[in-house]
């Protein structure tokens, strides 16, 4: 047995088993490539939108120009060159030289120099550019205004607006005079859209895309790991049940495709995101952004005693979920013990006391959510106290814009969004590591040498010697112990024995489906080691005591993969192992669906069906377990008649159950705890009153 | 059953919790829609005369103090509404299981064992969600789709009618996106199935694979069918992959028209800069209910279908249950008569038994002989009421049996059954089942009985040891006599073995047979044994066959006759002269 169902790995990542689960998806690593370009290229449109509103707000929504007034075009020069780091524009009318700057620039020009502006009246601050047309000069000519060139005028932003608060000027009067600055708005608009469509199709593709790739990759490890279960030897599958072997290759494999598709590309691009915004407030202004960053450290510090005791109680959760699970099941099977021994009002109470305890366990996990995510939570209003207090303050001072403050306070919002969702992220990872661990686990286990290199295209003629031979399956003792026989080409043999005497492994030992450990087995005069597995069985045909019909039609039961067999070949098979008029009556005849691995053909059918599947293959070698339970008599005919016809001109090697089957083989072997008691024909064996006698008497009569 | 009727008394009996954890969240629902207020204040403060920087320093403590209360608040509605999930997630499943054991062996016949516990579980943990977050989520999305409009009228009529243009648009994408995905991820998860099936069946039939070299023919089911989930995931995703990206398009494309308009509007003066930052929080708390209904939605359908499966089982009637019984009656002495009893499990179902009758007094040993599938497992469930019976056909003590309660019943008829259970739990424990109040004494004298006191004696921690997966693992035969101990310390007026000795070998069953004669000297005891060795005492032998009894009488007056009996032990002696 490996890994139990309810392993709770511990870790989140393991680079090992990360490296092993990503080189899966390396032949699809264009598209992966793909889509981590288009993860950049969102994480920039995320980065982009609070900033085009910021240069809307800053250019056009808030007036955040200042102008300056120079008499002529060389004392306007020789302020520019004084302040260099001011972005200046630079606009000229008649003699007169203007330059207009940023509002947040205010403080790089001297104390001096600004009150000499502002006393020679040379400064005016927080205008708006208007088209200098006729209608517009009338309307501003109550109000300050400064015609900077041929075509434009400034005027105070202030001023024209408590114009329009005294009615001094309807809407419609203002939209004219503004029209300039409103189609400009438009064009922010125009990019604002752009930049949502083009995140749209990002989107969309990057999901596409590593949906794609992962999804095809799990194909691969799905292929992959059944493949390998396949060639696992026959002890494994005795070991393992079939159920746990399902989960591997579909539950867990589930899991890291969630991982690969889901878990680790967004928490990839939250990263960036949040990484990016930090970058972003850095540089939209470093102090407002450090001020900010203050939170930082706090919220570290609750994330990370956040996930330690959450992991903590996480795993006592799951402990008592587990030990709910656990009565359930157990009560569930045990039901008419608990109702037969009145013990119904103590398990009641039992399980109370489990219930409450998870119950309990999970009121501590939810106290602990409760304690820490709403001040996680709160933290982002932290943040947003902050700004106000230090950005506000910050922009009276005219260092930094409304339009920065409006972006500090969108990505804030931005920053805080992933945050929330961490814990579930964590526990996709967690689940997909603890699924690839299952997995790779089964892979590492060695499967069954098929010996592919020995094939030879051989056909067996069917003579068969044990030399010796010992089995044993487990601790538990030897199942064969010092077998010797040989059978010759086309004998016919029948092992009888009581349960357990060990003829099945004999089968089992033939056709190579157990390794054995002491002795020698020929076929055909060569160790059986020697021969390519697939060959060896390719030229043996078995058919078992419950036969195992595949989901599918008639037909692929009885041709299984071998396409060469004509429908002639079939039918003329089937009629000669007197199953063709059964499947005749069927509704869809040879193309009938078989339901339920066979479930509504009885045992007989079956056995009819299986026959003539061996026969289509034509072994040199022909196996039966004969079925134990009763058969219709008319079926039972028709299995006896066709038995007769399989056994022709071929070795065949029966567990009889039946009196007329031990009656027309050439020789019995009687065997008993492992071993070969006796040997020989029906009559010799009857005279000889011996182990075979008794059993005779007892079940064949 | 009303479909909310397991979860209402509960709702009801917290009422007054859950009303506080409601009003809680209105407070924060409401303390959330101050801040862009205060933001708004703070903004458009900055253009009053006379306003110093230290006057900001009032709006930030009063949006960190709002962050505080929001902190705190929000810590106790948690604990009350998400508290008072986990309460209801506590009570149901005790409901369920309370009402589980009492249900009869029919309804554990047609029911997996898989479904019942992940009712108890995975349907009970929708529940929960429902009754958690449901509540949050229609408080939040009533308050907050209504408050953020109307702060939203109250900065400008025009600028919201605007923004919220694309919004139907936003339910209508939830639900249409809603029906697609959900029909996709049916075919998914179908795909799902027929893939585990088919990889099921494939290593179910490993042998057969094997034995015909079918491995190719095999991967390539596996395969196809691999595929195939992994074509209706790649449609899924086409579909699904539109979801999130196209909610965000459409709430950036209102974002993206208050930028346009808002802008123009702050620009002409219409609105003040504060209120069209404002405008943005708002807008953000508008579409939050929005996409919220859909949770909700989703939330509503899953907890409903896994209301309505636990409503299935608690809708389940306990078959097997006092018809109006005599409580006078609290003893057996353990006569037992049969008269005319057939039997059928249901009403399409083949008759077990056709007219039998026998009788068996007090202090009589009876036998059940019979093939295997003749019904004497049947006989024994109908004695004890593991299937009820057909009226006035059995009487014990001349009681017919349902005036008999099934406290009383089964305190006096007690089973060894055939296939043994035991709990995971010590050994002294289980053997005490029937009487926890048993002392150490009285196990070790049963024990002894059954021929297991040493074995037991051997283990690690003696009486103390745990069984099962977590403990040590017994053989048939010790699970056996486990069994059989447990019953022997209850000291029945009926002790009824069914086939319990099977898996005892030969010596030890003989010293347990001569044992139970002792003990049982007195006390009626029912024996159901395919070994005739382990009936030869017997008062009584019945053979059950096709249907009817075939013979009765005793060892040695079957034996006489050529029939049944004499066939079987002929054959048994054959069996152990094989065995040895």
């Amino acid at each position: 047995m490996y890994g139990s169902e309810d392993d709770l790995k511990a870790k989140v990542y393991d680079s090992k088993l990360f490296t092993r689960l990503v080189s899966y998806l390396k032949p699809y690593r264009i598209l992966v490539l793909i889509s981590f370009i288009l993860l950049f290229l969102i994480a920039t449109a995320e980065l982009a939108l609070p900033y085009v509103t910021k240069m809307a707000v800053d250019r056009l929504i808030t007036s955040n120009t200042n102008l300056l007034q120079f008499d002529s075009r060389e004392s306007a020069r020789d302020f520019i060159a004084t302040y260099k780091s001011v972005i200046f524009k630079e606009y000229s009318f008649e003699e007169h030289c203007y330059l207009l700057f940023s509002n947040n620039r205010m403080n790089y020009i001297s104390k001096l120099d600004l009150e000499l502006l502002q006393q020679e009246n040379r400064l005016v601050t927080k205008i708006v550019l208007l088209n200098r047309d006729s209608s517009t000069m009338e309307i501003i000519s109550k109000i300050d205004h400064v015609i900077i060139s041929d075509n434009l005028v400034a005027v105070p932003a202030l001023q024209l607006s408590n114009m329009r608060k005294e009615g001094l000027i309807s809407l419609r009067q203002l939209q004219g005079l503004r029209r300039n600055d409103m189609r400009q708005l438009k064009i922010y608009g125009v990019v604002f859209f752009s930049i949502i469509a083009l995140q749209f199709v990002f989107t969309y593709f990057q999901i596409f895309t590593i949906n794609y790739a992962a999804q095809h990759a799990m194909y691969d490890l799905r292929r992959q790991l059944f493949t390998h279960l396949q060639k696992m030897p026959l002890s494994f599958f005795d070991r393992n049940p079939v159920g746990r072997l399902v989960t591997r290759i579909t539950n867990d494999v589930g899991t890291m495709d969630e991982m690969l598709s889901a878990g680790l590309i967004k928490l990839i691009q939250d990263l960036l995101v949040m990484l990016g915004i930090l970058v972003m407030m850095l540089v939209l202004n470093w102090k407002l952004a450090l001020v900010t960053f203050t939170i930082l450290p706090f919220l570290i510090t609750l994330l990370i005693v956040f996930k330690n005791k959450i992991m903590i109680v996480y795993r006592i959760v799951r402990k008592r979920l587990a030990a709910i699970n656990a009565s359930l099941s157990e009560d569930i099977s045990g039901v008419k013990i608990i109702q037969l021994f009145n013990q119904y009002l103590r398990k009641k109470k039992e399980f109370a006391e489990v219930n409450e305890r998870f119950y309990k366990a999970s009121m501590r996990q939810m106290r602990i959510y409760a304690s820490f995510r709403p001040v996680i939570h709160s933290l982002r209003r932290v943040a947003i106290a902050i700004i106000i207090w230090f950005g506000l303050g910050q922009v009276m001072n005219n260092v930094i814009s409304l339009g920065i403050f409006m972006a500090f306070l969108s990505y804030m919002d931005r920053f805080f969004e992933p945050i929330d969702h961490l814990s579930e992220k964590f526990n996709i990872l967690q689940a997909a590591m603890a699924g690839a661990e299952r997995i790779f686990d089964l892979m590492d286990h060695k499967p069954e040498d098929y010996r592919e290199t020995r094939k030879s295209g051989m056909k067996l003629q069917g003579d068969i010697e044990f030399r010796n031979v010992w089995l044993r399956y487990n601790e538990d003792g030897d199942v064969l112990r010092n077998i010797s026989f040989r059978i010759k080409a086309g004998e016919k043999v029948a092992l009888v024995g009581h349960t357990g005497s060990g003829k099945t492994s004999i089968i089992s030992l033939i056709a190579g489906l157990y390794p054995y450990q002491k002795g020698e087995i020929f076929i055909d005069g060569r160790k059986i080691d020697d021969y390519s597995l697939e060959e060896l069985r390719d030229n043996i045909g078995i058919v078992q005591q419950d036969v195992f019909l595949f989901t599918g039609t008639v037909r692929d039961n009885i041709v299984l993969s071998n396409n060469d067999i004509t429908r002639e070949e079939m039918e003329k098979v089937a009629r000669y192992v007197n199953v063709h008029d059964f499947i005749d009556n069927l509704p869809g005849k040879y193309l009938e669906q078989v339901m339920e691995r066979g479930a509504t053909f009885s045992v007989g059918q079956r056995q009819l069906i299986a026959f003539a599947r061996v026969l289509a293959y034509d072994p040199a070698i022909f196996v039966l377990d004969e079925a134990t339970s009763n058969i219709d008599t008319e079926t039972e005919i028709l299995i006896q008649d066709a038995l007769k016809k399989l056994m022709e001109n071929r070795t065949s090697i029966i567990i009889a159950h039946r009196l007329s089957t031990i009656q027309n083989v050439d020789r019995i072997i009687v065997m008993h705890k492992g071993e070969i008691r006796e040997e020989g024909s029906h009559q010799e064996l009857l005279e000889k009153k011996g182990l075979y006698y008794d059993l005779y008497r007892l079940q064949y009569t | 059953m009303k479909t909310f009727a397991k979860v209402s008394p509960i709702l009801k009996k917290n009422w007054f919790r859950i009303a506080i954890g409601l009003f809680l969240i209105v407070v924060v629902d409401v303390l959330q829609l101050i801040v862009p207020k205060v933001m708004q204040k703070a903004v458009d403060s900055l253009e009053l005369p006379g306003f110093v920087q230290s006057d900001l320093l009032k709006f930030s403590l009063f949006i960190l103090l709002i962050a505080v209360l929001i902190a705190i608040i929000r810590f106790f509605w948690r604990i009350l509404l998400i508290g008072n999930a986990w309460i209801i997630d506590r009570d149901i499943r005790q409901l369920y299981y309370d009402h589980l054991l009492t249900l009869s062996r029919n309804f554990f016949n047609r029911s997996k064992t898989g479904d019942l516990m992940a009712y108890a579980t995975n349907d009970l943990n929708a529940v929960r969600m429902l009754a958690g977050f449901g509540f949050v989520i229609i408080v939040d999305v009533v308050v907050f789709s209504i408050a953020s409009m109307v702060f939203m009228v109250n900065i400008s009529l025009k600028l919201t009618l605007l923004a919220i243009i694309p919004m139907p648009v936003l339910t209508v994408i939830i639900i249409f996106f809603g029906r697609s995905i959900h029909r996709h991820f049916r075919r998914v998860q179908k795909s799902f199935a027929s893939l585990s099936g088919q990889v099921q069946e494939s290593i179910s039939g490993i042998r057969v694979v094997k034995a015909f070299v079918q491995e190719t023919a095999e991967l390539q089911k596996v395969s196809r069918s691999a595929y195939e989930y992994v074509k209706e995931n790649i449609a899924l995703v086409k579909i699904f992959g539109l979801f999130d990206p196209t909610l965000f398009l459409v709430i950036s494309i209102s974002m993206g028209i208050v930028l346009i308009y808002g802008g123009t509007y702050t620009m002409l003066g219409e609105i003040t800069m504060g209120e069209f930052i404002a405008f943005f929080s708002y807008l953000g708390m508008f579409v939050w209910p929005m996409i919220a209904i859909g949770w909700f939605v989703n939330l509503y359908q899953r907890g409903r279908a896994s209301l309505l499966r636990l409503n299935s089982i608690f809708a389940e009637n306990p078959e097997i249950t006092d018809e109006n019984p005599d409580f006078s009656i609290t003893t057996l002495t353990g006569s037992i008569r049969m008269e005319e009893l057939s039997f059928r499990y249901g009403e399409k179902s083949p008759l077990i038994f056709d007219n039998i009758s026998f009788e068996v007094q007090q202090g009589q040993t009876l036998a059940v002989v019979g093939r295997t599938g003749c019904g004497k497992t049947t006989l024994v469930d109908l004695l004890t009421r593991v299937y009820n019976p057909p009226h006035d056909k059995i009487f014990i003590d001349d009681h017919e049996i349902y005036e008999i309660s099934l406290n009383v019943l089964h305190s006096n008829l007690v089973t060894v059954p055939q296939d043994i259970f035991l709990f995971s739990d010590t050994v002294a424990d289980n053997i005490s089942l029937g009487k926890p109040e048993a002392t150490q004494k009285e196990i070790e004298t049963a024990a002894e009985f059954a021929q297991v006191h040493n074995e037991i004696m051997e283990f690690e921690k003696a009486y103390e040891t745990v069984i099962g997966e977590r403990g040590v693992t017994l053989s048939g035969g010790q699970k056996q006599r486990l069994a059989i101990a447990r019953a022997l310390l209850t000291d029945p007026g009926v002790l009824i073995l069914d086939d319990a000795l099977s898996a005892v070998d030969t010596k030890t069953e003989k010293h347990i047979l001569e044992h139970l004669i002792n003990i049982r000297k007195g006390k009626t005891t029912i024996i159901i044994a395919h070994r005739i060795s382990s009936l030869q005492h017997a008062d009584k032998i019945i053979v059950l066959d096709n249907k009817k009894i075939a013979e009765t009488g005793t060892h040695k007056e079957l034996l006489a006759v050529s029939g049944i009996y004499r066939s079987l032990y002929e054959k048994q002696k054959l069996k152990e002269k094989l065995e040895k």
